[in-house]
């Protein structure tokens, strides 16, 4: 207790007498904790937008109006004899019906307007290998003309939709966001551990003379060392909290206001944002660690 | 106590401190460690607490063989050697209490032992009613006793004192030199550098004598020259 007592009077002289360094540290530490939740919160968004789009399937086989039971059975059946596909599911006419609804939901003008009845059942089809889409179309009696209409031989098959290419584009457009805001969050998270550790190295040049004298009377180094390490967790912790707070901050008002927008796209919720805190909470643990070993780094050799 | 075994010290930039040094030091004993600006006093000093290494040669301290002791041991190496320097070496803005409990504190030192010993220690060297004065109120004499005092407050067995009386008037470092001879008489070894030939020639203890980092006199009951 009585060490815990001295630790937390060091640091907390330590954040005093450095406080605008201390404090450039801390800000630092916060927008590049930021920008990391920020990434891993709009690559968790994008991901529902993938979903409930696709509804997850690579693979759309619609089927004609008078397609029997009979039918839908040996075509599931055949569809599901192929290599290259891992499920395949039944979405009836009311189903489609349902699911368009809530995409359109804030367009009335559109879905109050159209009939359900236009709306066709389909077979949705989960692929193992999503190169082999050819085997569905073969499958199916399906080809394209050379004016790129498609037409299908099997008896009950419309058409067949192949949703490949919009998924490899959302998701090409999750990674490049993601992956840009990390960089951003990187060069950020370096330059917050270069900051930190300058305040543990100018707060131990301001106290060489107490650092001198507790080494001649025989502190050990962890006792002159664990101060400024404590020193540069609160700073990099501070940044992290204020991260998190942040990030509910932007959750709260922009993602909820996509909500308004685009009612039929789901909406991360707050438990996702706390699900990535202790994420922040370690990535700030993390900078203090890297920034203690690289600010006493020499300044303590015996 | 202390035994140094044909030591040679070179630093980097080649000057040559110390040149096969060879000191042996019986427990108790008070010596005098004299010699011009630059003969290696410092030098030697600094290698007894291992701040430096010596380039070549054996260096014993209580005990313990410099060369084998791993950093991490040092610290507690040097819990058991106090040091006194010309400069006293106080910390400003802590009162004379608080820099003598310092040094009990950062070597993790309960507070009810801080709240004993450190009295008994200013008191010893004639501060007891000093207690929260400031560095910078106190005369040089007296700052050099408290300094004298956070060295022995954790009862070490060697007390090293570099020019202890360098910044002081003639009378003030009688008293210091009276307060380093009583020190001793409880049983600490004492190595003091100096040049303070008044000094010497009146304590007439043992003197060894530096030049040009090598060993030129060691003298029992010795003068400075």
């Amino acid at each position: 207790m009585k060490r815990l007592d001295y630790y937390l009077r060091e640091t907390a002289t330590g954040l005093r007498r450095n406080g605008i360094v201390a404090f450039a540290a801390m800000s630092t530490a916060f927008i590049a904790l930021f920008l990391f939740g920020l990434a891993l919160l709009i690559g968790k968004e994008f991901n529902l937008v993938i979903d409930q789009v696709t509804g997850s399937v690579e693979v759309a086989v619609y089927l004609t109006d008078d397609a029997s039971a009979d039918t839908v059975a040996r075509l599931t059946q055949s569809l599901e004899a192929l290599p290259a596909v891992a499920s395949v599911t039944y979405e009836s006419k009311d189903e489609a019906c349902a699911r368009f609804k809530t995409l359109f939901a804030n367009q009335p003008a559109f879905s109050e307007n159209t009939d359900c009845a236009v709306l066709p059942a389909s077979l949705r089809v989960r692929l193992a290998d999503t190169s082999q889409f050819e085997q569905i179309n073969a499958a199916m009696g399906c080809s394209f003309d050379a004016t790129g209409k498609q037409t299908c031989t099997q008896p009950g098959v419309a058409e067949i939709h192949d949703f490949t290419d919009l998924l490899n584009k959302l998701t090409a457009i999750t990674s490049i966001l993601s992956v840009g805001i990390l960089a951003v969050a990187f060069i950020m998270l370096g330059a917050a551990v270069a900051l930190i550790a300058n305040t543990l190295r100018m707060g131990m040049f301001a106290r060489r003379k107490e650092i001198g004298i507790m080494r001649l009377v025989g502190a050990t180094n962890w006792r002159i060392r664990v101060p400024f390490l404590i020193e540069g967790l609160v700073e990099s912790l501070l940044g992290a909290g204020a991260a998190v707070i942040a990030l509910f901050m932007i959750k709260v008002t922009v993602f909820d206001r996509l909500r308004t927008e685009l009612p039929w796209a789901p909406i991360i919720r707050n438990s996702d944002v706390l699900a990535i805190a202790p994420l922040i909470l370690i990535a700030g643990a993390v900078i203090a660690l890297i920034a203690g070993t690289v600010g006493m780094r020499r300044f303590l050799d015996v | 106590m202390i035994s140094v075994q044909h030591v040679t010290k070179v630093y980097k930039n080649s000057v040559l401190a110390l040149d096969d040094v060879s000191i042996d030091v019986e427990k108790g004993e008070f010596v005098f460690v004299v010699g011009a600006s630059g003969s290696g006093k410092s030098t030697l000093i600094r290698i007894l607490l291992k701040e430096e290494e010596a380039t070549k040669g054996d260096v014993f301290v209580a005990g313990k063989n410099l060369e084998k002791l791993t950093s991490w041991k040092v610290p507690y190496l040097r819990r058991n050697i106090g040091t006194v320097f010309q400069d006293y070496k106080l910390l400003q803005d802590k009162t004379v209490f608080e820099n003598v409990g310092f040094a009990l504190e950062v070597i993790g030192k309960p507070k009810h032992v801080i709240d004993q010993r450190v009295p008994e220690i200013l008191d010893y060297v004639g501060l007891g009613e000093k207690l929260n004065s400031y560095p910078d109120e106190l005369s040089g004499g007296e700052q050099q006793r408290v300094s004298i005092a956070r060295a022995c407050v954790n009862r070490p067995l060697v007390l090293l004192a570099d020019e202890p009386t360098g910044n002081l008037d003639p009378n003030t470092s009688v008293d210091i030199m009276r307060l380093l001879d009583k020190v001793n008489r409880i049983g600490t070894t004492v190595l003091m550098a100096t040049h303070d030939q008044a000094i010497v020639d009146a304590m007439r203890k043992r003197v060894i004598e530096l030049d040009k980092g090598q060993v030129i006199r060691d003298q029992a009951r010795g003068v400075y020259s």
